[in-house]
């Protein structure tokens, strides 16, 4: 990747031209030539950088229902169940994630472990910052391991294809459901490596 | 706003990637029986009206580069959760804000996604925000497994 690349997969995730030929104007802001804009979206899609160039639609906008659910999977399962989960068209996102010990407020806790930890680790509190939030959490506070995300045409629908998931997985789901979107925007500030 | 089946088929032709050519929006036309100005007006209704969020590409953020890949789920005060989403939806490394609602066992109700380049790179943002918005208690998830990862379609 040259610092064409990177300046052009910067100006393609923002705004892609509306008009009828889209990568003249797309050349115009690079400094270069149609054919060349062009070139370089081919090798950078064949090489797998770019997933792909056009619209990315609301889900909610489109009157659909999602929610964000996990599932604590025994590793040994994550296989299967991942299997299970994934064969839903309606679930785009699905992630194994572990929770960190070092950082932030709180470890992954296993209920066994809480007893043999210190309050100020059990709970992650920061002592140096005594005037945040820090009210005790509950004792089974352990992070389940895939999360995944799922849409479907209305609630009913969202919650049958959970239903099937705990019935063919025989696991419990737990949906997190959105209350309010702050943000979303997955667009990523490419930098020049000398530029960090 | 009122969606056609015009716009559905316009949506289905082109969620997957517009073609990589010169004329991307004749080409898609040609497919669905629309001229080239047909599908970029629909395009712009739709997109004025919210249903089409943007129209540009997705990159596959860990070959661009952006490995890590951290959901911290936040235990934000009742009252304070509309203040401390809007402090982190203005943090360019948070790609994803949300309030969720809490499950028993549970009482994160805030939700932010941070992608980095690498897992430290993530963990001094995470810093950051927590001491930003003086939220003690959060836990932070790293995804060390992609399962599935696709676009929404309809």
């Amino acid at each position: 990747m040259d610092s064409a690349d990177r300046k052009l997969l910067n100006l393609l995730q923002t705004d892609f031209p509306l008009v009828a030929r889209p990568y003249a104007e797309v050349a115009l802001q690079l400094g270069t030539s149609e054919n060349d804009a062009i070139a370089r979206v081919k090798r950078l899609a064949s090489s797998g950088i770019i997933r792909k160039i056009g619209p990315i639609l609301d889900s909610r906008a489109l009157g659909y229902a999602s929610t964000l659910a996990a599932m604590a999977v025994p590793e040994n399962q994550i296989d299967r169940v991942a299997e299970i989960v994934n064969s839903f068209p309606g679930v785009t996102h699905n992630y194994i994630r572990e929770a960190q010990e070092e950082q932030g407020g709180l470890s992954p806790l296993r209920s066994a472990d809480v007893a043999k930890r210190r309050p100020a680790r059990r709970w992650g509190l920061s002592p140096s910052a005594p005037e945040m939030d820090s009210s005790p959490l509950p004792i089974d506070c352990h992070p389940p391991n895939m999360w995944f995300t799922v849409h479907a045409r209305n609630q009913k629908g969202l919650r049958n294809i959970i239903a099937e998931i705990e019935r063919r997985t025989g696991l419990k789901v737990v949906r997190f459901d959105a209350t309010k979107i702050f943000k979303i925007s997955v667009q990523f500030q490419i930098e020049d490596p000398d530029e960090d | 706003m009122k969606i056609d089946n015009n716009d559905i088929a316009l949506l289905k032709a082109t969620q997957n990637g517009l073609p990589v050519c010169a004329e991307p929006y004749a080409a898609v036309g040609a497919k669905i029986g629309m001229s080239g100005e047909e599908v970029i007006e629909r395009l712009k209704r739709l997109l004025a009206s919210g249903v089409i969020r943007r129209i540009g590409a997705s990159l596959a953020h860990r070959s661009a580069g952006f490995t890590a890949n951290a959901m911290i789920a936040w235990k934000a005060p009742e009252d304070r959760i509309e203040e401390i989403g809007n402090a982190f939806a203005k943090w360019k490394e948070v790609t994803h804000c949300y309030s969720r609602k809490t499950a028993p066992e549970w009482p994160f109700n805030l939700y932010t996604m941070v992608h980095g380049k690498s897992k430290e790179a993530c963990a001094k943002i995470i810093s950051a925000m927590s001491k930003d918005a003086g939220i003690a208690n959060f836990l932070v998830l790293y995804s060390t497994r992609e399962l599935k990862k696709t676009s929404f379609q309809i």
